[in-house]
């Protein structure tokens, strides 16, 4: 059973609560200011329109990062320019600087990741979401998601043990 | 359920990553968006959101091509699906494959074009079988998503929620062989939803014969040909997984074996290459993760030694 509550009202308070949250992770894809904002904006009218679709109070903001996240690669594919957007950061911002890791900022890092690796490291380290609660947004399952964990440590160089 | 063994992190590792996330912490959202946010809040108390439906008119190219469509329009008595018929210069050949219709919808956030092939100028029986089934297979794939546009609140993702209430629809199809002997046609769809699916259908004809045929038809009656094809794609399967570590299937798995890839289905999709090889085609999530989208194994033909019934040989040698 769908539970009953005012769902319009619960997803504007999610997104105004929490909209430094969504607003880093909309950023970490686009890493621009404006498109961010954009991006959190448009994930509001979406999570509006599909209200219907969010079935229990319990998954509210799982279900909103879930828009968001689609919000963004949605953007970068209407542009097509994630690839080139990647690298101009690099070259931009990074330039001839040694590789050292320690010397090199975290948005440029997580730049170097996978989009799909990036956004599970991002939830699961830096924000401290559940696996399971990660399954939800990217709708993978834990195994996948923890492959994908792993790999992107191993390319960050941190030293993980299991 | 079981237990999930999560990551434990040790200290270097740590130190490295509570600086990233400082770092990370530190992209700090404008005020602006807080206000942008805090205004839309106000304005949506008032606002309603209205669905458009968008009607796509008939079109109909030559003359002869007029009198069968209103045939089939008679027939059809769904008016949202627009048809276009066309004709494609394959003459001299008994069968030809042609879009019979297509549908589509232009509405924002339920777009769809299914194109529907059909077999004609033969009066093969094959023929007319395939292309209703052709006709069955669409017709569900348009139903359920004129469905899904009439009450999309209904419609759930695996975990049972968080779908957005958009989806579009797009299939496709080609020729994949048509020899003297063999006509294949491959439908592909894929539908957008919150993530994408994609799958596909394949539909082979022995011309010689005019009987459909599928997998089964390749390999003598009693052959094992379910097991020796699995377990040659295992075997590829963990070769690439090897060689690649970006690649994976979902295959010896420690904690979701009941997901890990078993068998074929008796029925797989397939279909056979220009080098005559026998292709096997699986759905987007049948047996890889999603980002691998749809996967396809090409099977040597060691595997089968004699294996083959004789309209196999005559296909695949």
């Amino acid at each position: 059973m769908k539970e009953k509550f005012n769902r319009e009202e619960a997803i504007i308070q999610q997104y105004l609560q929490e909209y430094q949250f969504f607003y880093r992770l909309a950023y970490s894809y686009v890493h621009n200011e404006d498109d961010a904002m954009d991006i959190v904006q448009e994930s509001v009218c979406k999570a509006l329109s599909a209200k219907d679709s969010l079935y229990s109070k319990e998954y509210l903001k799982t279900w909103c990062c879930h828009i968001v996240i689609n919000t963004a690669t949605d953007l970068l594919r209407k542009r097509k320019k994630e690839q080139i957007g990647v690298e101009e950061f690099l070259l931009s911002e990074q330039g001839e600087r040694d590789t050292n890791y320690e010397n090199i900022e975290v948005m440029e890092m997580l730049a170097m990741l996978k989009e799909k690796d990036r956004v599970i490291l991002i939830l699961r380290y830096f924000e401290d979401m559940k696996l399971e609660d990660i399954a939800r947004i990217t709708s993978e399952n834990v195994s996948t998601i923890k492959s994908r964990l792993y790999r992107a440590l191993k390319q960050l160089k941190i030293h993980i043990s299991v | 359920m079981k237990e999930n063994k999560d990551i434990m992190l040790m200290k270097d590792g740590e130190k490295n990553l509570e600086q990233m996330k400082k770092e990370y912490y530190a992209y700090q959202a404008p005020e602006e968006l807080r206000e942008r946010l805090e205004k839309m809040a106000k304005e949506n108390k008032k606002k309603t959101t209205k669905i458009k439906f968008v009607r796509i008119g008939t079109r109909v190219l030559g003359g002869v091509a007029a009198a069968m469509a209103a045939i089939t329009l008679l027939a059809n008595s769904n008016q949202d699906i627009a048809m276009a018929m066309q004709k494609v210069p394959a003459l001299g050949q008994i069968a030809k494959v042609v879009t019979f219709r297509t549908y589509k919808n232009d509405t924002k956030g339920f777009e769809a074009n299914v194109k529907v092939p059909e077999i004609e100028g033969t009066d093969s029986e094959a023929a007319s079988k395939v292309n209703h089934q052709i006709e069955d297979y669409v017709d569900k794939l348009i139903a359920e998503h004129e469905d899904f546009i009439q009450n999309n609140e209904t419609s759930k993702d695996k975990y049972g929620e968080m779908l957005t209430n958009k989806k579009s629809l797009y299939t496709q199809y080609t020729v994949l062989t048509d020899t003297d002997r063999l006509l294949s046609i491959r439908l592909d769809t894929t539908i957008v939803m919150a993530s994408s699916n994609a799958f596909s259908q394949i539909y082979h004809i022995d011309k010689q014969s005019d009987k459909e045929i599928t997998l089964k038809d390749l390999f003598k009656k009693d052959s094992d040909y379910v097991n020796f094809l699995s377990k040659d794609m295992k075997k590829q399967m963990r070769e690439q997984m090897k060689a690649d570590e970006n690649i994976i299937y979902f295959i010896d798995s420690d904690d979701m074996s009941e997901l890990d890839f078993d068998k074929i289905k008796e029925n797989q999709n397939f279909y056979v290459n220009k080098k005559k090889q026998l292709v096997l085609v699986f759905d987007k999530y049948e047996v890889a993760p999603g980002y691998m989208g749809q996967v396809e194994f090409t099977i040597d033909s060691s595997v089968w030694n004699d294996a083959l019934s004789s309209l196999g040989e005559s296909i695949l040698k």
